[in-house]
């Protein structure tokens, strides 16, 4: 470390830059994480170019435009460049308007659950005693509740549509954010500079907002990264299973539940429908990868035991 | 008359390759620490006296790396004038001195304890691995002593009897090849031509070889039942374990052993790891920082301890420590390190008395003492980091007395007195008239 | 006569331990045993004794950054003021009990209301021990210094900079050392900023507990010699806790000696260094090791471990490890006693006799 003697020149960039930098540089580091950062962005791109790459012909863009009504789908060709599914249903088109629900969904999830898991875990591990109990236990019992029975209780009380998964996620996995944070925040409650604060006069809101969360944050962030991936692939099963939104969404569990009755294909020609499977399925596929490789970096560049190495 | 050298290293350089960069934590230093004395190393945080010792027991943490010199060991119980040098020895062969003929004791004890297993076992561990030939005698002629006349309980112990001496039988079978390798190894030692340095290499693969005892014991030891056999063997083990801890001086032995690491104070898990330490009779014991983590009063029992033990047990010492009183105290010899140099080295009377480096001088100003009088002088600056060190002479950046030359070159070691080391231009220049 | 800074009456701080299913309450850490200290304006008290003693706890509740059991802590208060309080307490006449109780709630510290708490917040700081720990890693070097002063509002924002630099300049560090994160530095250096950051608020008091413990010898003695610069030039009054007794002697007026929760010695440093008198004092100072090979001084080892806090054995806490015990100090507890000699007191039955 330099001594006063050796004082460098005084800092021309503002060293919250610099930090960005270094984590930037650590980020790219790792070719994985570049290419799933490439993937999502790509995802983005398209997302954000839906409207261009195919243009809606309902008042409701979401609803896949029928090709006909025959129902065996018909596969890929200059009309349709990925072919149609059960009832004609477009496959590009569900596959391209498809991507702005699956961020939809997967940034709503996470964000909600993010921001309630920061809030009760802050106030659990900060403040301890009978609130962090009951907190707790609340928890807990949120954690007992099976999936799948919620799941169809909350479609039988708001209906179908991606608003009832969107919901049922969000109650439903909130509470690992909860205790994610909590644990981490019991840590650095007890570290001195926490006691410093206190002794300098801070409010507890203060040391919450200034002191404990800047430096509690990489668990939570690493576990939001990680799972926005999870997400898709859970909001997917959903829909499959029915519980998810109306058939004709462009959501690409939707699609992948249209495929149902195709997935054998014909006698003779086992993969004959090969299409409607493995199109859908390697969307998601490839868009889970992206978040799973960047949730990877995430967690390397923020580890603070690896941060250093 | 000279000392006997126990450990020699010359030019040794460690260096840590981290992700900031390569952290020069040794620059080509050398030691010299006699039989039967205890050597202090004494130093700031940084300054390479840990690395020196992990070095010596080829214990550097990674990303760390011995990347030159040679440290020779005066191991050999036959021939006490030939060294071994431990750079170019196998892994096995450290395990196998590691425990036996060196060992090392920590600043935390807590941390050196595994909480899960008992006192007894973790002491147990030690007898296992090093001793165990001794151990199975022990049992073997207990036995013979104690057996049963007739019946089924005869037939139990002739059982256990024969499977026990299988055991025996293949440890020392196993001790005399590798007493056989390592005469060979010794012979060798100083060959440099190319069939020697290939031979070497095949005894120490021979060497590497584990244990081989009969099919019958090891298909024994596999069922559940006959497993009792060896029973005995840890009846014995746990009665040495005891008798260890009582010389000690740990009250209630039989008692502590069976407890757990957490359930003993701190100055009572030191003594615990020095138990370890100590079980197979090392020839040297290494301390590094032991009771730094301690109060002052159980730092008195630990010290008064370790002196105790240097009379009786254990022949040399290598005490390291950043506190100038526990030098004094305790240590015959002592080394001054700096930044990855070594500063000065004397006999603890000289350093105190008449210290040379301005680093040393610096260090004993510095610490308060009881007849303290005024302000303490204090050394300006901090410790350099060790990817970028200063060059030539490490310390030269907060030297009171730094010379041109200083900066330039690093100093050479001189013997200004005798058995009085140091490295500084401000003697290099008179020792060259 | 100098007057106390700080008056501490019968503190006490237990935790309690809690066991079985329900939590139920089965015993209690006593770390602090009904502790009474005074410290002077302009004084540097040492407060010195081994783990478990209670004195990092006699700090941070001092500083109410621990609530406190029982007890009363008295701040820049006139002595016949004091007193007056604890004889109403102590007295049985119920209206008078009510109005020292009443009285005890503007000036007691650890009874006072939020908008008191936060003014002697300003008045009394503390720097930590570990300067790794005691900085947040996530925060400027300039945000740190200036904490304080932001979170008592006793600074107009826009003055920050300056003021943060001349407070480094006070503490040995540069403008350049502002905008900066705590690991670019060294411990000595991390030191110097908390020694700045306590200071910004101009406060009358600093508790110091172990500041140099984890610093190397040579940045300990600029550490220290930057302390004692300090405390002469700003008129602080200090509390330095530490287990080093000669850091203690080198930088404290008076010094106060704890074992188990309680004061067994006080008195001013030379003196307890010359002629300690309670059997405790003695055997921790001939346990310091001495940086001089030719003293060879006969140590007093103490048989046995530091005994824990949840059990203080009854009588005199010292007597299971003292060599001069007798039947009384099994069964009676020692109170503080003038010990002759100048401000001495020690609480030990037999120290006329040693």
């Amino acid at each position: 470390m330099d001594t006063p003697s050796q004082d460098r020149p005084i800092k021309a960039i503002h060293p919250r830059w610099q930090e960005l930098s270094f984590t930037a540089k650590r980020f790219f580091k790792n070719p994985l994480s570049t290419i799933g950062l490439a993937i999502l962005a790509l995802f983005l791109i398209i997302a954000i170019l839906a409207p261009v790459i195919c243009p809606p012909k309902y008042p409701d863009p979401y609803k896949i435009p029928h090709a006909g009504w025959q129902i065996q789908p018909s596969p890929p060709s200059a009309g349709h460049i990925f072919g149609t599914t059960e009832e004609q249903y477009d496959l590009l088109y569900g596959i391209v308007w498809g991507t702005r629900s699956a961020f939809r969904i997967g940034i709503l999830v996470v964000g909600a659950n993010l921001i309630i898991g920061i809030l009760l875990g802050a106030i659990a591990g900060y403040f301890g005693g009978l609130v962090d109990e009951i907190l707790m236990r609340i928890t807990d019992v949120f954690y007992s509740i099976p999936y799948l029975v919620m799941a169809m209780a909350l479609v039988v009380a708001i209906g179908r549509g991606l608003t009832a998964v969107i919901i049922v996620m969000i109650i439903l996995e909130w509470p690992a954010y909860t205790r994610i944070l909590r644990s981490d925040i019991l840590v650095i409650r007890n570290k001195e500079y926490i006691m410093a604060a206190r002794a300098s006069g801070s409010s507890h809101f203060k040391i919450i907002l200034k002191h404990i969360l800047p430096n509690a944050m990489y668990s939570v962030l690493i576990l939001a990264s990680m799972n926005i991936g999870a997400t898709i692939l859970t909001a997917a099963a959903l829909s499959f299973l029915g519980l998810g939104s109306q058939t004709g969404t462009a959501d690409w569990g939707q699609i992948v539940s249209l495929c149902r009755n195709w997935i054998v294909g014909l006698p003779g020609h086992p993969f004959a429908f090969w299409y409607t499977v493995f199109i859908p399925g390697f969307v998601i596929t490839l868009f889970v990868l992206g978040w799973n490789l960047l949730g990877d970096a995430v967690r390397d560049v923020f580890d603070p035991k690896l941060r250093r190495k | 008359m000279t000392a006997q050298h126990l450990v020699e290293t010359s030019d040794l350089s460690t260096n840590f390759y981290t992700f900031e960069g390569i952290v020069r934590a040794l620059n080509n230093i050398a030691l010299v620490v006699n039989q039967g004395e205890t050597y202090g190393i004494v130093g700031e945080s940084g300054c390479g006296k840990s690395v020196t010792v992990r070095s010596m027991m080829r214990i550097v943490q990674t990303p760390g790396r011995i990347d030159g010199g040679s440290i020779v060991m005066y191991l050999n119980p036959e021939d006490k004038q030939k060294g071994i040098e431990i750079l170019d020895r196998s892994e096995v062969y450290m395990s196998s001195i590691r425990g036996k003929d060196i060992s090392m004791i920590f600043q935390e004890p807590g941390a050196a304890l595994n909480p899960v297993l008992s006192i007894e076992q973790q002491i147990a561990e030690s007898y296992q691995f090093h001793r165990m030939g001794e151990m199975l005698g022990l049992t073997i002629s207990r036995l013979q002593a104690e057996a049963p006349s007739s019946g089924p309980a005869k037939i139990w112990n002739d059982v256990r009897l024969g499977l026990l001496k299988r055991e025996l039988e293949a440890y020392e079978a196993h001790d005399t090849l590798i007493r056989t390798i390592d005469n060979e190894l010794y012979r060798l030692e100083d060959a440099s031509d190319q069939a020697s340095i290939s031979r070497k290499r095949e005894l120490n693969h021979e060497r590497d070889r584990p244990v081989r005892t009969s099919l019958l014991v090891d298909f024994v030891r596999r069922i559940p039942f006959l497993r009792r056999y060896r029973h005995p063997l840890e009846r014995t083990i746990s009665t040495e374990v005891v008798d260890l801890l009582r010389s000690l001086g740990i009250p209630n032995p039989e008692n502590i052993a069976k407890r757990y690491p957490h359930e003993l104070s701190g100055g009572m898990q030191q003594r615990i790891v020095i138990a370890i330490a100590l079980a197979c009779h090392p020839t040297l014991l290494i301390a590094d920082e032991p009771t730094s983590n301690l109060d002052v009063t159980i730092q008195a029992q630990i010290v008064d301890l370790i002196r105790e033990l240097k009379k009786t047990k254990i022949s040399s010492v290598v005490f390291i420590t950043h506190d100038l009183g526990l030098v004094a105290e305790i240590c015959d010899r002592v080394t001054v390190m700096y930044a990855g140099d070594v500063a000065e080295t004397a006999t603890v009377k000289e350093l105190f008395r008449n210290p040379l480096h301005p680093y040393a001088r610096g260090l004993l100003e510095a610490v308060p003492k009881e007849t303290q009088e005024g302000e303490l002088t204090i050394i300006p600056g901090a410790v350099p980091n060790l990817i970028r060190p200063p060059s030539g002479c490490r310390f030269h950046p907060r030297c009171k007395m730094k010379m041109d030359i200083c900066e330039r070159e690093k100093p050479e070691t001189i013997e200004r007195e005798p058995g009085h080391f140091v490295a500084c231009h401000l003697y290099t220049k008179d020792a060259s008239k | 006569m100098t007057e106390n800074l700080i008056d501490i009456r019968a503190l006490k701080k237990y935790y309690p331990v809690t066991g079985g299913v329900f939590h139920r309450h089965m015993a209690d850490v006593k770390a602090l045993d009904g502790v009474d200290l005074t410290i002077r304006k302009g004084e540097c008290l040492g407060l010195v004794g081994e783990s478990g003693c209670g004195k990092t706890t006699l700090g941070k509740t001092l500083m109410r950054l621990h609530p406190a059991t029982e007890g009363r802590i008295y701040f820049d208060q006139r002595e016949a003021e004091v007193e007056t309080i604890e004889r109403g307490l102590a007295s049985v006449d119920p209206a008078a009990k009510a109005k020292a109780q009443a009285r005890l709630r503007e000036v007691d510290l650890l009874n006072v209301g939020h908008k008191q708490l936060l003014a002697m917040r300003q008045k009394l700081q503390v720097v930590f021990q570990d300067p790794t720990n005691s900085l947040d890693p996530r925060m400027l070097v300039r945000d740190i210094v200036a904490e304080p002063l932001v979170s008592q509002r006793l600074i107009n924002p826009k003055l920050v900079p300056e003021t943060v630099v001349e407070l480094l300049g006070k503490v040995g560090l540069t403008r350049d050392h502002l905008m900066r994160y705590p690991h670019e530095f060294s411990g000595g250096q991390r030191q110097r900023i908390a020694v700045a950051r306590a200071l910004s608020t101009s406060p009358r008091f600093i508790l110091m507990d172990e500041p140099t413990s984890a610093l190397d010898v040579s940045v300990q003695a600029q550490i220290l010699n930057l302390l004692k610069t300090l405390q002469e030039e700003m008129e602080l009054t200090y509390l330095f806790v530490t287990h080093h007794l000669l850091v203690v002697k080198y930088i404290s007026n008076r010094i106060a000696v704890m074992y188990l929760g309680k004061l067994v010695e006080l008195g001013p440093t030379a003196d307890i260094f010359k002629s300690p008198r309670h059997p405790y004092t003695r055997a921790l100072l001939s346990a310091i090791p001495v940086p001089d090979p030719e003293t060879k001084r006969e140590k007093i080892i103490l048989s046995g471990d530091v005994p824990n806090p949840i059990n203080p054995p009854k009588g005199c806490r010292f007597h299971p490890r003292c060599s001069f015990a007798v039947e009384r100090c099994r069964v009676e507890e020692p109170v503080l006693e003038e010990a002759g000699g100048a401000d001495r007191t020690v609480a030990c039955h037999r120290w006329k006799e040693l």
